[in-house]
C-alpha cells in the first residue's frame, strides 16, 4: 500500500530514521494497523482525511467551540461514525457523547475498534509532530 | 459501574507470547498490564506496535529519565488516569521517586538539570500549541539536545499526547485485578 494514501507524507516519517531500526519499525506497525481494520481504502481515507483537517484547523487556529465543518457528503454510516467520533475527541476527548460511541459500538467488533481507535490516535500524533516540525 | 470502552483481555486468555510480553512488563518495569490487555484485543497489532515502541521509551538518543520525566508531565496534562498511575521500574532507578513526580509541575525551580527543564518546557508547549512552540523553546531546547535528541523527543511528545488522550477517553482502569470481558457501558 501507499503510505500517501493514509495521510501522513513520508518526509514527516523519515524523521523517525533519527536512530537504528526506528522508521522501519515503525512502518512495520503502521504499514499493518492502516491496512488491516480499514479493509478498503474507503474507512482508511475517511479517517485520515479527517484527522488532517482537523489537525489543519488546529494549526490554524481555528479549532473552535462546535464550529467544526460538516462531514463529507456521501459518508456510509461506517466511515461516519468514525469521523463522528474524531470530531469529538478533537473537542473533548475528556467528553466524548455515548451515542457516539454506541454508533461505532455498531459498526465494529473490539478487535477491530482496537485497531481503529489506536491508528487514529497514531495519525494523530504523526499530524501534531507535522505542525511542530513544519 | 466501569465506563471503559474497550474491553480488556484476561491474561490467561492471551496468546503465549502476549502472556510473555505481560510477565516481562511486569518483571522489568513492575509494568500494569492493562495496556497490554486493551491492544490485545488487536494481538498481532500489538505485536508490531511494541518492537517500535519499546526502543523509543526505554532506549534510544535521549536517556530513559528525562523521557520519563516528559511522559508523567503530559499524563498530567492529558489527565489520563493510567498514564498518571503508570510508573516505569526504568524511572524508579533512574531517580524519579514519589516526591520528584511531585516537583514535576513546578521543574522550572524543581530539583531538575537544565536539560530535563528545556524538554519540560519544549513538551507543555507542544501541548499547548504544536504549530507554535515559541522560539525561545526552542532556543534553549537546542542548547541542550542535538538534533537526532530533538526528533525523538518531538515524537514521544506527540504520540504520548494522543495516545495518551485516547487511553483517557477509553477510561482505561489501572489495577491488575481490572475485570475482563464485556463492558458495561452508561445507558
Amino acid at each position: 500500500m501507499s503510505l500517501a494514501a493514509t495521510g501522513p507524507d513520508r518526509e514527516i516519517l523519515e524523521t523517525l530514521d533519527h536512530a537504528p531500526h526506528r522508521l522501519e519499525r515503525f512502518l512495520a506497525f503502521f504499514e499493518h494497523a492502516a491496512v488491516e481494520p480499514f479493509d478498503d481504502s474507503r474507512l482508511r481515507d475517511a479517517v485520515a482525511a479527517r484527522v488532517a483537517r482537523l489537525a489543519a484547523l488546529e494549526h490554524a487556529g481555528a479549532l473552535v467551540g462546535d464550529d467544526l465543518p460538516a462531514p463529507p457528503a456521501g459518508l456510509e454510516a461506517d466511515a461516519l461514525a468514525l469521523v463522528r467520533f474524531a470530531d469529538a475527541f478533537a473537542l473533548d476527548y475528556q467528553a466524548i457523547p455515548d451515542d457516539v460511541y454506541a454508533e461505532l459500538d455498531r459498526h465494529f467488533d473490539a478487535p477491530a475498534l482496537t485497531e481503529l481507535l489506536w491508528t487514529f490516535a497514531i495519525l494523530r500524533g504523526i499530524a501534531r509532530a507535522r505542525n511542530v516540525l513544519s | 459501574m466501569s465506563t471503559q470502552r474497550l474491553p480488556l483481555v484476561d491474561v490467561d486468555d492471551l496468546p503465549a507470547d502476549l502472556r510473555e510480553m505481560v510477565d516481562r512488563w511486569r518483571e522489568q518495569e513492575d509494568g500494569d498490564p492493562n495496556f497490554i490487555r486493551t491492544l490485545a484485543n488487536a494481538p498481532e497489532m500489538l505485536r508490531r506496535f511494541v518492537p517500535f515502541y519499546s526502543p523509543l521509551v526505554l532506549k534510544g538518543v535521549v536517556e530513559h529519565r528525562t523521557k520519563e520525566l516528559v511522559r508523567i508531565s503530559i499524563a498530567w496534562h492529558n489527565q489520563c488516569r493510567y498514564c498518571i498511575a503508570t510508573k516505569y521500574g526504568s524511572g524508579r532507578r533512574a531517580g524519579i521517586d514519589d516526591a520528584l513526580v511531585q516537583e514535576i509541575a513546578r521543574y522550572e525551580t524543581g530539583p531538575f538539570t537544565e536539560r530535563e527543564r528545556a524538554a519540560l518546557r519544549f513538551a507543555d508547549a507542544i501541548v499547548v500549541d504544536p504549530g507554535d512552540v515559541p522560539a525561545d523553546v526552542v532556543d534553549r531546547l537546542r542548547r541542550s539536545f542535538d538534533e537526532r535528541e530533538i526528533l525523538e523527543l518531538t515524537w514521544v511528545i506527540c504520540l504520548w499526547i494522543e495516545t495518551g488522550r485516547l487511553f483517557a477517553a477509553l477510561e482505561v482502569p489501572y489495577g491488575a485485578d481490572a475485570p475482563s470481558g464485556p463492558v458495561e457501558v452508561p445507558a
